[in-house]
């Protein structure tokens, strides 16, 4: 049986952190265009805090799953223990075929916080990859959610 | 694929309108007014999603699509939740949702992390959709589903005290996933010896370690919030869940292994269990006892024998027990108090709807035949009392 408060929750955090990586995504590509988009500055430091503090928690989860012996997450709700363990899967891909799995944690973090235009680059296809797997992910969520026809 | 999303904004655009139409034009009692106001804010803040999506598009950048892409699915699925979930307790509202609007905000307003959060719930089982914002800015109120019977009368409000366990936690949830993590690993411990795990079945244990380290983050949320209806609503929550609960059915007191595995709650006879021993430790011992006789009766009668497949052993209680104990020291729900859960049914003055739930199970008890009329009576008294309240 579905808890509706698991579910409402982990659809929750999938979709600000979505619409916090698409902010971003798009004010660096039209950064890197010289296109700057003005007025959305506010906007803009907060989809970085969402995806920083996104990355901390589930940074946390992957942590604990690889101390495991059989990659079991302790202390986060099952849908995060889940994405943790999807992030150990792409660790292990060989050649590994998503920047999530091959830029640390704390380089993620500079990445994102950095105003310097050269960090600008990397960081439209992390977030690209980023986005890929948490859309997989949440879809499962979405469904639980909202139903399927 | 640029049309096609020009297209599929315009037409979320449409939508928003009409949203915006039923916002307007419904008739709405005080008590759902908080609500109504931040679904407002939540329409306006998706409005400028969609016309920020329609402007992007303008630019003409197809590096840009893929973004544009992601951001109008979100869209388009939170217009879904808007429809399905958030309008609902606005488009449905009838006078007769004031009680349980009226005790939902008590208990958001006499709690410090929930004070500001509005009220809001819609027809279904009892469960609750916690969020608290769904998009950057502004707040999503949680929305409580309630039956429709048990909506009208004063019996079974203390199941919503369960509820607003979950928002409890939610926003206390660093603390407690902290102390949920620890009680994981007690439970993996005592349930799962090293002995055990060290076999050579090594890909079937991980993943019945998975399976029981899960089960039991929703499992000790669910007995958590058991534990804040207990404190909040005393007497009156232990009868009113174990009325609906009713223990009639063999899955109240065993499930197959299949079935744990999946469970979002632990077994009721578990649940009781532990709601009859923190009872008893806040000196409802008569109420505990009965309540354990009652289930342990029926058990009885249907040859039950407790077995919970390695997801359970009544040796674990203490330790969630103490867990428990840590979760409402950290979140610290209102504990009923004594003058609430005693005396007469006749009730003037101040009435909390703690009062009020303990009365109602009084008065159903000792006098039920005249239950209807004085149930009706109390309940049009202190939604005029509370009506004056909000218009001071």
């Amino acid at each position: 049986m579905d808890n509706e408060w698991l579910t409402s929750q982990a659809f929750e955090r999938a979709h600000r952190v979505l619409a916090a990586i698409n902010t971003l995504s798009i004010y660096a590509k039209l950064q890197t265009a010289n296109r700057p988009i003005r007025g959305m500055d506010q906007d803009i430091d907060d989809a970085r805090a969402e995806i920083i503090e996104f990355l901390r928690l589930l940074g946390e989860a992957v942590v604990s799953a690889d101390q495991d012996r059989d990659h079991v997450a302790f202390g986060a709700d099952p849908r995060l223990g889940q994405l943790a363990q999807e992030v150990l899967a792409l660790q292990r891909q060989q050649p590994p075929k998503s920047s999530v799995a091959t830029t640390p944690l704390e380089e993620a973090r500079e990445l994102l916080a950095s105003p310097d235009l050269q960090a600008l680059p990397p960081l439209i296809n992390y977030l690209r990859d980023l986005r890929a797997l948490l859309e997989q992910h949440a879809y499962a969520d979405a469904v639980r959610m909202l139903g399927e026809l | 694929m640029r049309n096609t999303l020009i297209a599929r904004n315009r037409e979320l655009t449409g939508q928003l309108g009409e949203v915006r139409s039923i916002l307007e034009l419904r008739p709405i009692f005080p008590e759902l007014s908080p609500y109504l106001n931040q679904i407002h804010q939540y329409h306006r803040e998706l409005t400028a999603i969609v016309v920020r999506n329609l402007q992007y598009l303008d630019l003409g950048d197809g590096s840009l699509l893929e973004d544009i892409l992601s951001s109008t699915k979100l869209a388009a699925r939170l217009v879904q939740v808007l429809s399905s979930t958030l309008l609902p307790p606005i488009a449905r509202a009838d006078p007769g949702d004031r009680l349980t609007l009226r005790i939902i905000s008590w208990l958001h307003e006499v709690h410090d992390k929930t004070k500001n959060v509005p009220a809001a719930f819609s027809d279904g089982e009892c469960s609750v959709l916690v969020w608290k914002g769904l998009l950057p800015k502004g707040l999503v109120p949680p929305i409580y589903h309630f039956p429709v019977l048990e909506q009208r009368g004063l019996l079974f409000q203390p199941l919503n005290f369960h509820e607003f366990g979950h928002v409890l936690y939610a926003y206390h949830k660093p603390e407690l996933n902290d102390i949920v993590r620890e009680l994981q690993a007690n439970v993996e411990d005592f349930l799962l010896p090293a002995s055990i795990r060290n076999d050579r079945h090594a890909e079937q244990q991980a993943s019945r370690r998975q399976a029981v380290v899960d089960t039991w983050y929703k499992w000790a949320q669910e007995l958590f919030c058991d534990a804040v209806g207990l404190v909040i609503g005393g007497p009156a929550f232990l009868s009113a869940f174990s009325a609906h609960l009713a223990g009639l059915d063999r899955g109240d007191y065993y499930r197959d292994v299949d079935d744990l595995r999946s469970s979002g709650h632990p077994v009721t006879w578990i649940r009781i269990q532990a709601l009859a021993a923190r009872a008893s430790r806040l000196g409802l011992q008569r109420q505990a006892a009965v309540i354990s006789d009652q289930w342990n009766r029926m058990a009885g009668l249907m040859r039950v024998i407790p077995d919970f497949h390695g997801y359970f052993d009544v040796g674990l209680l203490p330790a969630v027990a103490g867990a428990l104990d840590d979760m409402l020291t950290e979140t610290g729900p209102r504990h009923f108090r004594p003058e609430e859960i005693e005396g007469g049914t006749t009730l003037v003055g101040d009435i909390t709807p703690i009062r009020l739930v303990n009365a109602a199970w009084r008065v159903v008890h000792d006098r039920p035949m005249q239950y209807h009329a004085w149930e009706e009576a109390l309940i049009a008294q202190w939604l005029s009392a509370a009506e004056t309240t909000l218009k001071n």
